[in-house]
């Protein structure tokens, strides 16, 4: 029982990680806290629904057209509004991707309606056996799919000139720049790459939590709760972050009852900040916001 | 100034009494938004969590007019210190916390009031407690009665929130917002202003909770469970002006009256809320307050040109 609601609650961090770990990269880079984060996301479930029901795409090219098209709108937000306010104050940047949260949430409920949409299973939800666990196929595949996002974006950083910029960019802007690097090019890069992790949140987690304009709502507070774990800088802290919180809640609903999963996040967000304002692994973060 | 309180107060003679309830929905949330603009915009201290504040205002009084048959006025009050209380605790629990963590931080608060309201049996969830019907001292008060109330205590905040910026104790917050070091070093003591500005700032967004519960006579977790009103308080203190209380008064009435001209066009109100927004950062950052009062001085200096003291401060 235990064991299987860790493996419930690892799952579902895991696709809370994709949300908190774009939060991380965008804040890092361009001290903004994007409020649509999980709009992207929300776009990308209803795109992925328009290509794969409406247009009849196979799978593969259905799942390839969402993300491009999702890292498309990240782009367009950040040349057409982010890119106009880049030296604004925080609260600026802020506010302004909440007038983007509006757009979104307008235009998709003007588009595809207000009400609750199923999105087809495509992965089965039919139990396997792993080491004497029951676990639904779908959360193993959620999981290795996380994991391997995780692996891809360690690669990137690690050997690719475009991460190791986008690392620079992080660590000192000004730097960055007398070194050559493209800092515009990078930022813009920045909101790709958030674009790219929303996508993939929209579609894993709209099969479990339906599509609808709001869908995302309590999901980014969850990231933001993985975010700030990680002091709003470190990736691994976002990761372990999220995994904490899909691990508390699934438990907290296993053992107290299924109204206290949402509770549980913000009541952890609360301790965190109050106990340890940079986060429990957000050590090296050094930028006064 | 003065001017425009005595239009609010002659209005209702010459308007119906659905646009009078409108209009009183409107001086809630510039009484909400003042509050937001006193912590957000005075001592610089952003808050997504405001919210939090404004239902349990609205849940004290109705909770209280409930079970105690309390009418409005101590309603009111039991509100606003409530509210004040709670943002007393939130503001020491969060004194170490400042930009984009405290903004994160308090949209925790305002969520945990939301499942707290959906969950705890005593405030009924998603069927509401209704309010008995508004009375102060056994007079019962119609849409314009409860117009006159909320417009004079509007009007009374205002005051009040306009001479705490003008005392010490807004100069000190102001310090605070544009250099913490800065202000500790010539002897301001930044907890005590901190949660000072936090208490504050509750207790009247909590004032308009308890107003907002007397409006609708009716509470339930569907208005205050999730981020919208922490959002539409700070979204009306940005569009507004931070720092200025006509700032807030514009920003209050943006926020209510836009999304009601287009209530049936609802996505519609969104984006253009959204559009609004965006603009109005990209060309107006100081907001719309700032903006009308160039606009007001360039016009004036045209009317009296060749006088001198043109560029002195009309913005008030």
């Amino acid at each position: 029982m235990f064991a299987q609601q860790l493996m419930s609650g690892i799952a579902t961090g895991s696709l809370y990680a994709l949300t908190a770990v774009a939060i991380v990269l965008i804040f890092r880079n361009t001290r903004t806290i994007n409020l649509a984060q999980g709009d992207f996301s929300m776009v990308g479930a209803f795109m992925a629904l328009v290509f794969f029901q409406v247009l009849h795409l196979s799978l593969i090219l259905a799942f390839v057209a969402t993300l491009i098209s999702v890292i498309v709108l990240a782009v367009l937000v950040e040349l057409l509004v982010m890119r106009k306010i880049r030296n604004a104050d925080w609260l600026t940047l802020f506010t302004a991707t909440l007038g983007v949260y509006y757009i979104l949430h307008g235009v998709s409920g003007w588009i595809w309606g207000r009400d609750t949409k199923s999105f087809p299973n495509i992965f089965s939800v039919t139990p396997v056996s792993i080491g004497g666990m029951l676990i639904s196929e779908a959360h193993v595949i959620n999981i290795l799919i996380a994991g391997g996002i995780g692996l891809l974006l360690f690669l990137f950083f690690k050997y690719t000139r475009a991460g190791i910029a986008m690392r620079a960019i992080t660590d000192d802007v000004e730097a960055a720049q007398l070194m050559g690097i493209p800092v515009k090019f990078v930022v813009t890069l920045t909101w790709a790459v958030g674009g790219f992790l929303a996508a993939f949140a929209g579609m894993l987690l709209a099969p479990i939590i339906y599509v609808s304009p709001g869908m995302m709502d309590t999901v980014l507070i969850k990231g933001y709760v993985g975010a700030v774990f990680g002091g709003l800088y470190s990736i691994p802290g976002a990761i372990v972050g999220s995994l904490m919180i899909g691990i508390a809640e699934n438990i907290a609903g296993g053992y107290l009852g299924a109204q206290y999963k949402v509770t549980i996040a913000f009541v952890m967000i609360v301790l965190i900040l109050a106990f340890r304002p940079r986060g429990l692994m957000g050590g090296q973060a050094r930028r006064e916001v | 100034m003065a001017g425009f309180f005595c239009l609010l107060l002659v209005l209702p003679l010459f308007i119906q009494g659905f646009y009078a309830s409108l209009l009183t929905m409107t001086f809630i949330y510039i009484i909400a938004a003042i509050g937001v603009n006193i912590l957000t915009g005075f001592t610089g201290l952003v808050t997504v969590g405001h919210g939090g504040f404004f239902a349990i205002g609205a849940y004290t009084t109705a909770l209280m007019g409930k079970y105690l048959g309390v009418s409005m006025l101590p309603g009111l009050f039991a509100g606003g210190i409530t509210a004040g209380v709670v943002g007393f605790l939130l503001g020491i629990i969060f004194l170490r916390l400042s930009g984009a963590f405290l903004a994160i931080g308090t949209l925790g608060f305002a969520f945990a009031i939301g499942s707290i309201l959906n969950n705890w049996s005593i405030f009924e969830g998603r069927e509401g407690i209704s309010l008995p019907h508004n009375s102060i001292a056994g007079l019962k008060f119609g849409d314009v009665g409860l117009y006159y109330f909320c417009a004079i205590t509007m009007i009374f905040l205002i005051l009040f929130a306009n001479s705490l910026i003008k005392s010490s104790v807004g100069r000190a917050f102001t310090a605070v917002r544009d250099s913490e070091r800065a202000a500790e070093s010539s002897g301001i003591n930044l907890r005590f202003y901190k949660t000072l500005s936090f208490t504050i700032s509750a207790a009247l967004t909590g004032m308009a909770g308890a107003l907002f519960a007397h409006h609708t006579n009716y509470v339930s977790s569907e208005t205050f469970g999730d981020s919208w009103l922490s959002v539409d308080f700070l979204v009306a203190v940005v569009v507004g002006g931070q720092a200025s209380l006509a700032g807030s008064i514009l920003g209050g009435a943006f926020v209510v009256l836009l999304p009601y001209y287009l209530s049936e066009y609802r996505d519609f109100a969104f984006i253009l809320k959204g559009v609004v927004l965006i603009l109005v950062l990209l060309f107006a950052p100081a907001g719309l307050s700032d903006l009308l009062g160039r606009l007001y001085r360039k016009i004036l200096g045209k009317i009296v040109r060749g006088q001198s003291d043109v560029s002195c401060n009309l913005r008030d």
